[in-house]
């Protein structure tokens, strides 16, 4: 066959994978890929030795590679990544070149690799243009453990039935149970493991058993973020405050497409490896969208600031934003999101919010402007 | 100006009828999930033209469909590739030619039916907003040129396309 009907023969039968995976029809779906894989591998080298130029020699090794991917092909979708990057590819082809190829070594490093997991363990890595092998930009590793610490102690205080606490600090005894404790860093684009409560003997707290349900609740709700299924994540978090607070703190969590494009999270789970690839960015996750409030009702109400935020009032949920040229506006927080806007102490923040008086802001969504 | 949605279901050069079915559902579910008529919704296109076209479509959705899309990430993708490969055959004189697979999906090449695989073309960049602002579709927007401007010298022509499915709205134009 010719470069063009292999490639359109490959392509036909990616439709029918495609489709049958989004129909949960994995194994069909692998078969396909494969045959997929096959034919646009073919292409690719047809098209690098009649030398037809490029972008079509690079863009059909990519696809040949990204096809290799979807049916576990990790070793072919390596080379052929690599054959087209040896060649003369486009800038924007090399970049999404250089992704797919990180995509792969990140699905590598989510393999445990020798590293041996308890159930109350949990892989956390990290890969991005802020990550080195082994290296990475102190903020983006301390912004997530800090984030994943608060994701811990709220899911605690979530399943062991207590109300959302607005004010005040983690109780004691659960800061004691469930403190998490780092492992040394590994070169696995940038890798650690979480314990929860490492160090004692674990206290039982009321409602639930330890700290393997903890840390269970708290990937399969990334997960379920990760996949924007936010009515799962309301059956599993039912109330609003604490829901919001999920997503906020996911939000944070999130990778942010420029520095950190992956955040991948593995655990053990009845024997067996699961892994969570976060890789839903936090500009798509909006804590605005659940608002109970109608949007058409609140629609001309809206508004959107850039500012610092300079005080706070903790007993009213209250702080304030400087906006340059604009002057001061007061932004109640409501419940849920305390712990997201205390990050963003000092800082230059863009807040989404709906205008309630004049200058009087009721906060949605934040973020660094 | 009406769009009929159900025109992608025919398929076009680059674009099997089964793709084309498949996007439509994806569309047909983010635009009933917005409440919005199948008889008529005024869909606003800016970019390099304004205009408003009325989108109407078959009335499709009912519990199989609703369940079959319970991921709204997966359909609002594949909702607003449906609506910019119409708006691309709308606003510009290209079509959809080929694809290639990215590790989600696909890439969708526009160009004229006989070029040779991938010359001469242009890309079709296309992003989803399931229920945003203007605001959150300009952003978007831009960060879909940055993500295409370093490539300007090597005749890769780009086309974007941002969907947002409450308003509804969409932003699409051409890399400057």
């Amino acid at each position: 066959m010719k470069i063009q009907e292999l490639h359109t023969t490959a392509i036909e039968i990616a439709d029918i994978a495609f489709i049958k995976k989004f129909n949960g029809l994995l194994d069909e779906s692998n078969t396909l890929f494969f045959q997929a894989y096959k034919l646009e591998k073919e292409a690719a080298y047809l098209a690098k030795t009649e030398n037809i130029g490029e972008p079509t020699i690079s863009v059909l090794f990519k696809s040949a590679a990204s096809l290799a991917l979807n049916c576990d092909q990790f070793n072919e979708a390596e080379k052929l990544i690599c054959i087209a990057l040896y060649g003369e590819p486009p800038f924007e082809i090399a970049e999404e070149l250089r992704n797919l190829l990180e995509e792969l070594y990140f699905q590598r490093h989510l393999q445990l690799q020798g590293i041996s997991l308890n159930s109350t363990e949990l892989q956390l890595v990290i890969a991005g243009r802020g990550i080195g092998y082994g290296l990475a930009k102190s903020d983006l590793v301390f912004d997530r453990i800090s984030t994943f610490e608060k994701l811990t102690f709220r899911t605690v205080e979530r399943k062991s039935g207590k109300p959302f606490r607005s004010k005040g600090d983690v109780a004691k005894v659960i800061k004691m149970s469930f403190q998490p404790y780092l492992s040394v860093p590994r070169a696995a684009s940038f890798a650690f493991t979480i314990r929860l409560g490492g160090l004692t003997n674990q206290l039982k707290i009321d409602g639930f058993e330890n700290s393997i349900e903890i840390i269970e609740d708290i990937v399969e709700n990334i997960g379920l973020v990760n996949i924007a299924d936010y009515d799962s994540l309301k059956e599993n978090i039912s109330d609003p405050t604490y829901f919001k607070n999920f997503v906020g703190l996911a939000k944070e969590f999130a990778p942010d497409g420029d520095e950190i494009n992956l955040v991948g999270l593995t655990i053990i789970r009845d024997g067996k490896q699961k892994d969570v690839q976060f890789t839903r960015l936090r500009s798509d996750i909006h804590s605005s969208t659940f608002d109970e409030v109608n949007n058409e009702e609140t629609k001309d109400k809206n508004i959107e600031l850039i500012g610092r935020l300079f005080a706070a009032d903790e007993d009213k949920n209250n702080i304030r934003l400087k906006v340059e040229n604009d002057g001061n506006y007061s932004v109640t927080v409501p419940d849920g999101l305390g712990d997201i806007v205390k990050k963003y102490w000092g800082e230059q923040v863009n807040i989404k919010g709906t205008l309630t008086r004049t200058r009087v802001v009721k906060l949605t969504d934040i973020d660094p402007a | 100006m009406t769009i009929d949605i159900q025109e992608i279901i025919q398929g076009l050069p680059g674009l099997s009828s089964t793709s084309g079915r498949h996007l439509y559902e994806g569309c047909v579910v983010c635009l009933t999930r917005q409440s919005h008529n199948s008889t008529g919704t005024e869909l606003n296109v800016y970019g390099d033209t304004t205009i408003n076209y009325n989108l109407t479509w078959a009335n499709i959705f009912d519990d199989q469909l609703d369940r079959t899309w319970a991921d709204q990430f997966y359909a609002t993708e594949h909702g607003a590739v449906c609506l910019s490969i119409l708006l691309a055959l709308k606003l510009t004189n290209f079509t959809i030619i080929e694809k290639s697979a990215r590790k989600n999906g696909f890439d969708y090449w526009l160009g004229e039916k006989g070029d040779f695989l991938f010359q001469k073309k242009a890309r079709l960049e296309v992003s989803g907003i399931f229920n945003g602002s203007t605001k959150d579709v300009n952003a978007r927007y831009k960060i879909k040129v940055k993500q295409t401007q370093q490539s300007d010298s090597l005749n890769l022509p780009a086309y974007i396309g941002i969907v947002e499915f409450r308003n509804p709205i969409a932003n699409f134009g051409s890399k400057k």
